[in-house]
C-alpha cells in the first residue's frame, strides 16, 4: 500500500509537461483527447448507410420494379403435379400459390408446394457437379457416362431409378438414352408406394393403373388407413374433390358421408364423420368382409369361399355395407395399404358398388404413382449381385428410404461400376455416388408434367439458375450423345400433342395457363371377378406383440424436404409435435410400458431397432406403435446451428446429430411389395428422455381450473355437432354467447367496411397449407426446436387441435387461430407506446417501429395470437434471405407482431383499384391463408357488404365468435362443425 | 530539469497532441455533413455519372413520367433502364455547342466534322458497352450504373407512387424543384410529421377513396391510419 502511495505522488509531479504553462495537466489532457476523438469517431458516422440503386441495363418489356409479375408453373414438391402460380418480384421468386384454374388442384397448394420457394435459396444446394466428392465440370462427368455407357453396349447392364415420373419429356429422354443398350432398364419406386393399387387393377381390370379418385362426385366414403387428406397420393386434388359434400345443403340437410378405419390417428381419420380404430394390417380381411356383404346385397355370389373373422362385429361391417349400398354409384371405398389381397377386395367392393367411371376412373388414370416395388426389389437383388454396371438414381434417395439387402447401401452401391446421383443435395445416395449431377430447383427449369391421363402441364422458369446446374433431361439428351436443351425438347414433344398447326399460339397458351387438357385415350378394361378374387387376405396372427405403422406426415412425406426449415418447423396437423419424429403410443400402451411422452422407447423388428421418444396419442389402436418416415436424414446436421444462440439456448439437433430418426430400415419387402403397417414389433422402455416440443400444449384458450366457475367447466371454443340436431335446428351446437353487461360502450369499429374472415369448421382439416402461406408471405422465420419448446415460435396463423372424447372414440377438431382483429381489441389498451391501433376499415394496426417490447398486449390478447421476436433470426448474407417478400416489414428483436389480414395484399388490391377508378369488388383481396385452402375453408371480405360471400358466412346460422362472451368483437367467425353423425 | 527524459511519455504526449489536431480537423470536416437522426433533407451525394435533372426536366422540359414510368405503375419510381437514355443518346453524344464547335473546328481544316462525345456519355456508353451510335462493341460486357440513392425512406415504411400520383399531386410536392437542380438534392425532410401533415391536410376527392357505401361527401382527407404506410 505505502509503496502504491509513494509511486502516485511520484507521478504527480511532471516536470516535464509541456503544458504546464497553459495550466492543463496530464489529467485534462487525456480527458480532452479522449473527448475529441471520440467525438469525431461519432461525428463520422452521423449519416446512415449509403444506398446504392442500381437500374437494370436493359429493362425487359414487363418488367417494372416494385411490381409483382406472377407466372404459371407446375409444383414440382411431389409427384402429385398440382398446379401453382409463382410471385416474381424484380425478377426473384418469392411466393407460389395454387393455381385457382388448374382442373386438379383447384387452387389448392399444401405446405410442402408453399415451402419450395425456400429451398430456391437453399444456401446448401449443390450448384455444381461432383465427381468422386471434388467438384467437377460437366464434361468430366459426361466422360465417365459416356465410358461406361460404352461397356454397355456390349452388354453391362444400365439401371435408371428413379421416383415417379409423369414428365413426358423426361419418359422420352430416358427412353431415348436406353434404346438400343441390350441390357437396359428404367425402374421406378415411390418411397410411399401406391404399387399394390397398380397391381390389383392390372388383375381385376387388365390395366395396371392407378385410378383418378373422383371424391367430388363421391356421396358414401370408406377410407381403409387411406390419408387421402394429408398424406396420400394426391392430397390437395382429394381435399378440393372432398370439399364437395361437406357442407350441410338443402332440406332436411344433406352431406356427404366419411368412414375412416385405421390403426393410427390420421388427418383424414380427424376429419372423418366416423373413426373405427382397427388393428394395423388388417385391411386387406376387412376389406375382403365388406365385398363380402356387399355381394350379398347386390345378390351375387360371395367372391369368397371362407373368410377369417374379422377384426370389428360383423353387424357393424353390415352397416358399413348398407350404407354404401344406399349410395352405389356415389360411393366410394379407398385403402392405404400397399397390400394386394386389400386392394383387389377394395377394387371388388367398388365394382359391386358401381363406382368405377364415377367415383373410381381408370379413364384419365392418375399417374402420381408410378413405382413399381417388385421391379425395385429385384434391382436391389441385382445391385446386391454386383450385375449393374452403371446406376443413375434420380429424384429419389434409395439409401435413405429403402431396406438395404443385407443392410448396407455402402456395401452394394460399391459393387456397381459407376453410380451416378442426379441430385442437389449431398444426400445419402448421392454421397455413395462416383458423380453428383446437380438439378436446377423447379423453379429455374423448363419441365412438364402429365399427373393424370389427358391433364398435362408446363412448368417454366421464374428465375435465372444459380450455378451451373443441369436439368435432368439435358443430362440424358447429353448422355445419349444428343445433347438438346430442355427447351427445345419439350417443345419437340408439344409439338407432337398440340399439332404443328397454330402451334406457337397453343404453346403460348400452355405456358400462359400452366396446363392443357385433352381427352384421354383407352375405356377402363373389363372387371374380371376371378382374378379378382383370386387372393385370400389372411387371417389376423395372433398374439398382441406390438404393430408398426410407418406413416408420412404432412410436411415431410418420404423425407425429401427435410432440409427445409419452414417444414420441420411446421406442426403435425395431429400431434403438434415439430422437428422430431416419434414412436406414437395409445394412452393405455403407453401405460403399459410405463412410459410418458419424451421417454425413450426401443421398437425392434426383426433384428432392426430403432430408439425413439414415445408420443402418448388418443384414438390410435392399443397395439400399434406408429413410426413417422422421412426423419433423419442426411444434411439435416444443418440444423445444430439453427437456433438463436444465446445463454441457455439448445441447439435444434446436437452437432452431427439429424433431426429425427430414420425408420426406413423397418421397411419390408413382402412378396414383392412394401409393407408400411402391420409388422410385428416389439416395443420396450429404453431409459431417457428426448424431449418433444410441441406447440399445442401452450397458447391455451382453455380455462385454468381455478378460475372455473363450475369445476370442469370449459369454453366452447370449439363446437360441433351432429347432423340430426342440425337438422332439427341450424343452430345446434352454437348456443349463443353469454349476454353478460360488456365493459365497452360499443364497436369502436363502425367504419364504412369492415375486414372479416369466415373459416368453416366443416371445410377445415388442419392440412395447415395456410400455415406455411402465412409464413412465406409474411417473412415469418423458423426459430428451432429450442425455442419452439419455450414457447416462442412465430407463425401468425396457428391451427388449433381439439380432442373430444364420446362413445364414438375419440374426436379431433382443427381449428385455425389468427389474430381476431377484435373491434374492441384488448391489446390496444394496454399499449403504453400506441403501437397498436385501429384503422378506419377495421383493422388492427400492429405498428412495428413504434413497437418497444413491453408485451403487454400479448398478455392481454385471449386469443393468444401475438407473437414476440425474442432475437433477430435473420443471419446477414443468407443466401435464404432472398426467400423474403419485399411487400412485408422484416422485424427485428424486440417487436411484437401479429396476422395483419395480410393488409399488403389489401392495400394492394385497393391501390390498384383505384389507379383504375373501379371500387374494389368482393374476392379481389385473397390474403396468403385463404388463397392457398385446398378446401376454400377460410373467405375474407368486406363484412359490412351484404352482398360480399364473407357477409354470406356470418350470417350463417352455424358461425359464432370465439369468445364472444369477452364482447372485444372479433372480426373472425367460424362456422359450427356439423358431422354426419346420428349421436354424438 | 532533473532526471533523465521519459521518452516514452514524451512521444505518447505527441502522439495524442497529433490526434487532437486531427481530430479538430475530422471534427470540422463532417460538421459541414452533419445530419440529425432521421433527417437527410439538403442530402445531394455526388453521382458516378454527372445526370443534371435541370438539363434533363427543366431546359429540355422532358417530362418526369418517360424516365421514371414506374411512378405509374408500381410503388418504386424507378430510375431509368440505361435503353431509355439511349432513346436520345444514341443521336445525342454531347452538347450542342461542342457539336457546333467541332463541326467549324472542321470547315476549317477542311475534314469531316468527328463525332464528338461528351465525358459523361462516355460513362453511360461504356456501361451498355456499346459505341456512341448505340453498337454494341464486341467482347465488351454491359456494367450498370451504382447510383447514390438520394431518397431513402427506412425499411418499415411503405411508400407508393401511385395513390400519390392518382390524387394529382405534382412530383415536386414532394421532391422539390427538380428541373432547377444540377445534382439532385433531397428537398423535404420525408420525416413521418411531414407526410402525416400533407396526409391531413390535403384533400382528396371522395371516389378515390374508394369507399363503397356511404359515400361521404366532397372531398376528404387522406388516411391517417398507420397501416397506410406500416405493414
Amino acid at each position: 500500500m505505502s509503496e502504491l502511495k509513494g509511486r502516485e505522488q511520484e507521478q504527480a509531479e511532471p516536470s516535464w509537461s509541456p503544458l504546464e504553462d497553459a495550466r492543463v495537466d496530464r489529467r485534462d489532457f487525456l480527458k480532452l483527447a479522449g473527448f475529441f476523438v471520440g467525438a469525431s469517431a461519432l461525428s463520422a458516422c452521423s449519416r446512415g448507410a449509403v444506398n446504392k440503386a442500381i437500374p437494370q441495363i436493359v429493362g425487359p418489356e414487363e418488367l417494372v420494379p416494385g411490381k409483382a409479375l406472377w407466372y404459371a408453373t407446375t409444383c414440382g414438391g411431389c409427384s402429385a403435379g398440382c398446379g401453382a402460380l409463382v410471385k416474381a418480384r424484380d425478377g426473384r421468386p418469392v411466393k407460389l400459390e395454387g393455381n385457382p384454374e388448374h382442373p386438379l388442384s383447384r387452387g389448392g397448394l399444401c405446405p410442402i408446394g408453399q415451402a419450395a420457394v425456400l429451398e430456391l435459396y437453399d444456401s446448401k444446394r449443390l450448384l455444381s457437379p461432383l465427381l468422386r466428392g471434388a467438384a467437377s465440370s460437366w464434361q468430366a462427368v459426361d466422360a465417365e457416362v459416356a465410358g461406361a455407357l460404352r461397356r454397355a453396349r456390349s452388354g453391362a447392364a444400365v439401371r435408371v431409378l428413379t421416383g415417379t415420373i409423369h414428365s413426358p419429356s423426361t419418359r422420352r429422354a430416358i427412353a431415348r438414352l436406353l434404346e438400343g443398350l441390350p441390357d437396359a432398364k428404367h425402374v421406378a419406386y415411390d418411397a410411399l408406394s401406391a404399387c399394390a393399387i397398380r397391381d390389383a387393377h392390372a388383375l381385376s381390370h387388365g390395366r395396371r393403373a392407378l385410378p383418378r379418385y373422383r371424391f367430388e362426385k363421391a356421396r358414401s366414403i370408406v377410407s381403409l388407413d387411406a390419408d387421402f387428406l394429408g398424406t396420400w397420393i394426391s392430397p390437395v386434388e382429394y381435399a378440393a374433390g372432398w370439399r364437395a359434400g361437406r357442407v350441410p345443403l338443402g332440406n332436411p340437410a344433406r352431406m356427404s358421408y366419411h368412414l375412416q378405419l385405421e390403426s393410427r390417428m390420421s388427418l383424414t381419420g380427424a376429419n372423418a364423420d366416423r373413426r373405427i380404430v382397427i388393428p394395423a394390417g388388417s385391411e386387406a380381411l376387412i376389406a375382403a368382409h365388406l365385398a363380402d356383404h356387399l355381394a350379398r346385397r347386390a345378390g351375387v355370389r360371395s367372391p369368397y369361399s371362407s373368410l377369417p373373422k374379422p377384426p370389428l362385429p360383423a353387424a357393424e361391417l353390415a352397416s358399413i355395407a348398407g350404407r354404401l349400398w344406399a349410395e352405389r354409384g356415389e360411393a366410394l371405398v379407398v385403402s392405404g395399404a400397399n397390400d394386394l389381397a386389400a386392394q383387389l377386395a377394395v377394387n371388388h367392393a367398388n365394382e359391386l358398388l358401381g363406382a368405377y367411371g364415377k367415383t373410381v376412373n381408370l379413364r384419365g388414370a392418375s399417374q402420381q404413382r408410378l413405382g413399381d416395388d417388385v421391379a425395385a426389389a429385384e434391382l436391389l437383388e441385382e445391385l446386391e449381385a454386383g450385375k449393374v454396371a452403371l446406376l443413375i438414381v434420380q429424384g429419389c434417395n434409395p439409401a435413405a428410404e429403402l431396406p438395404a439387402p443385407g443392410g448396407s447401401w455402402e456395401r452394394i452401391l460399391s459393387r456397381v461400376g459407376l453410380v451416378v446421383a442426379v441430385s442437389s443435395h449431398l444426400d445419402e445416395t448421392a454421397s455413395k455416388a462416383a458423380a453428383v449431377c446437380p438439378e436446377p430447383h423447379f423453379l429455374e427449369a423448363w419441365s412438364d408434367a402429365e399427373p393424370t391421363v389427358g391433364i398435362a402441364a408446363v412448368a417454366q422458369p421464374a428465375v435465372r439458375p444459380a450455378g451451373s446446374t443441369r436439368p435432368f433431361v439435358e443430362s440424358l439428351a447429353a448422355w445419349a450423345g444428343r445433347p438438346q436443351k430442355a427447351l427445345d425438347q419439350l417443345r419437340s414433344i408439344w409439338r407432337q400433342r398440340l399439332g404443328p398447326a397454330g402451334f406457337e399460339e397453343a404453346w403460348a397458351k400452355v405456358v400462359h395457363d400452366g396446363w392443357h387438357a385433352s381427352t384421354p385415350e383407352k375405356g377402363a378394361g373389363a372387371f374380371n371377378e376371378s382374378a379378382a378374387s383370386s387372393l385370400q387376405p389372411a387371417s389376423l396372427p395372433d398374439g398382441d406383440g406390438f404393430r408398426l405403422v410407418l406413416y408420412p406426415k404432412a410436411a415431410m412425406l418420404e423425407g425429401r424436404h427435410a432440409q427445409n426449415p419452414w417444414l420441420q418447423e411446421l406442426p403435425d396437423p395431429v400431434t403438434k409435435v415439430v422437428w422430431d419424429n416419434y414412436a406414437a403410443l395409445s394412452p393405455a400402451a403407453a401405460k403399459s410400458l410405463g412410459v410418458e411422452t419424451g421417454e425413450l422407447v426401443r421398437v425392434s423388428v426383426g433384428g432392426q431397432t430403432l430408439e425413439l421418444p414415445t408420443l402418448v396419442q388418443p384414438g390410435q389402436h392399443d397395439r400399434a406403435v406408429c413410426v413417422a418416415l422421412g426423419y433423419g436424414r442426411a444434411g439435416t446436421e444443418r440444423f445444430h446451428d439453427f437456433a438463436p444462440r444465446w445463454i441457455s439456448g439448445k441447439p435444434t439437433v446436437a452437432k452431427g446429430e439429424r433431426v429425427g430418426r430414420n425408420a426406413s430400415g423397418q421397411l419390408r419387402f413382402e412378396s414383392g411389395r412394401l409393407v408400411y403397417s402391420g409388422l410385428l414389433a416389439t416395443v420396450e422402455k429404453a431409459g431417457g428422455r428426448r424431449p418433444l416440443a410441441c406447440a399445442q400444449e401452450y397458447h391455451s384458450l382453455a380455462l385454468p381450473t381455478r378460475l372455473a366457475e363450475k369445476p370442469g367447466e370449459s369454453r366452447d371454443i370449439v363446437r360441433e355437432t351432429t347432423l340430426a340436431e342440425y337438422r332439427k335446428s341450424p343452430k345446434a351446437g352454437n348456443p349463443g354467447a353469454h349476454s353478460a353487461a360488456s365493459l365497452w360502450p360499443k364497436s369502436l369499429r363502425e367504419g364504412n367496411r369492415r375486414w372479416a374472415m369466415a373459416v368453416d369448421l366443416n371445410l377445415c382439416t388442419g392440412c395447415s397449407a395456410c400455415v406455411i402461406a402465412c409464413q412465406a408471405e409474411n417473412n415469418i422465420p423458423a426459430v428451432g426446436k429450442d425455442e419452439v419448446g419455450r414457447r416462442r415460435d412465430l407463425q401468425w396463423l396457428r391451427i388449433d387441435r381439439y380432442y373430444a372424447e364420446s362413445e364414438e372414440g375419440v374426436s379431433v377438431l382443427h381449428q385455425p387461430m389468427l389474430c381476431q382483429q377484435c373491434g374492441n381489441a384488448p391489446c390496444e389498451s394496454v399499449c403504453p407506446v400506441v403501437a397498436i391501433s385501429g384503422s378506419e376499415d377495421g383493422l388492427n394496426q400492429q405498428t412495428y417501429n413504434r413497437c418497444v417490447g413491453t408485451r403487454y398486449c400479448a398478455n392481454n390478447c385471449p386469443y393468444k395470437v401475438r407473437r414476440f421476436n425474442w432475437f433477430e433470426y435473420r443471419k446477414a448474407g443468407a443466401a435464404e434471405n432472398l426467400a423474403l417478400n419485399p411487400d412485408v416489414t422484416i422485424r427485428s428483436r424486440g417487436v411484437m407482431e401479429k396476422c395483419s389480414f395480410c393488409v399488403q395484399r389489401i392495400q394492394e388490391a385497393k391501390i390498384e383499384a383505384k389507379s383504375r377508378g373501379e371500387t374494389l369488388k368482393d374476392g379481389q383481396i385473397r390474403p396468403a391463408c385463404q388463397q392457398s385452402c385446398p378446401t376454400q375453408a377460410i373467405v375474407f371480405g368486406d363484412a359490412h357488404d351484404r352482398a360480399s360471400e364473407v357477409a354470406g358466412r356470418m350470417a350463417d346460422p352455424r358461425r359464432y365468435r370465439v369468445l364472444e362472451e369477452l364482447h372485444v368483437d372479433p372480426a373472425v367467425g367460424y362456422l359450427t362443425k356439423v358431422r354426419n353423425r346420428d349421436k354424438a | 530539469m532533473n532526471g533523465p527524459v521519459d521518452y516514452k511519455a514524451r512521444s505518447l504526449t505527441v502522439a495524442l497532441a497529433a490526434a487532437i489536431v486531427l481530430s479538430v480537423g475530422l471534427l470540422a470536416r463532417s460538421a459541414m455533413e452533419i445530419n440529425w437522426l432521421g433527417n437527410d433533407e439538403g442530402y445531394a451525394p455526388k453521382q458516378p455519372l454527372a445526370f443534371s435533372h435541370r438539363l434533363h426536366a427543366g431546359e429540355m422540359s422532358i417530362p418526369c413520367l418517360y424516365c421514371h414510368s414506374g411512378a405509374e405503375r408500381s410503388k418504386t419510381a424507378g430510375i431509368p433502364p440505361l435503353n431509355v437514355c439511349m432513346n436520345c443518346h444514341a443521336k445525342v453524344s454531347s452538347s450542342f455547342l461542342a457539336v457546333r464547335a467541332e463541326a467549324a473546328a472542321a470547315e476549317k481544316e477542311k475534314r469531316r466534322p468527328r463525332l464528338v462525345v461528351s465525358e459523361e456519355l462516355r460513362k453511360l456508353y461504356d456501361a451498355l458497352g456499346v459505341d456512341p451510335e448505340g453498337r454494341p462493341i464486341p467482347g465488351k460486357a454491359p456494367t450498370p450504373i451504382r447510383w447514390t440513392r438520394v431518397h431513402n425512406l427506412p425499411d418499415f415504411v411503405v411508400f407508393d407512387h401511385r395513390p400519390h400520383l392518382g390524387a394529382g399531386l405534382a412530383c415536386q410536392t414532394c421532391h422539390g424543384p427538380v428541373e432547377t437542380m444540377e445534382i439532385m438534392r433531397q428537398s423535404a425532410s420525408l420525416s413521418m410529421g411531414w407526410c402525416v401533415n400533407c396526409h391531413r391536410a390535403t384533400k382528396v376527392e371522395a371516389p378515390l377513396l374508394n369507399w363503397p357505401r356511404k359515400a361521404p361527401q366532397g372531398a376528404q382527407h387522406a388516411s391517417v391510419d398507420c397501416k397506410a404506410c406500416h405493414y
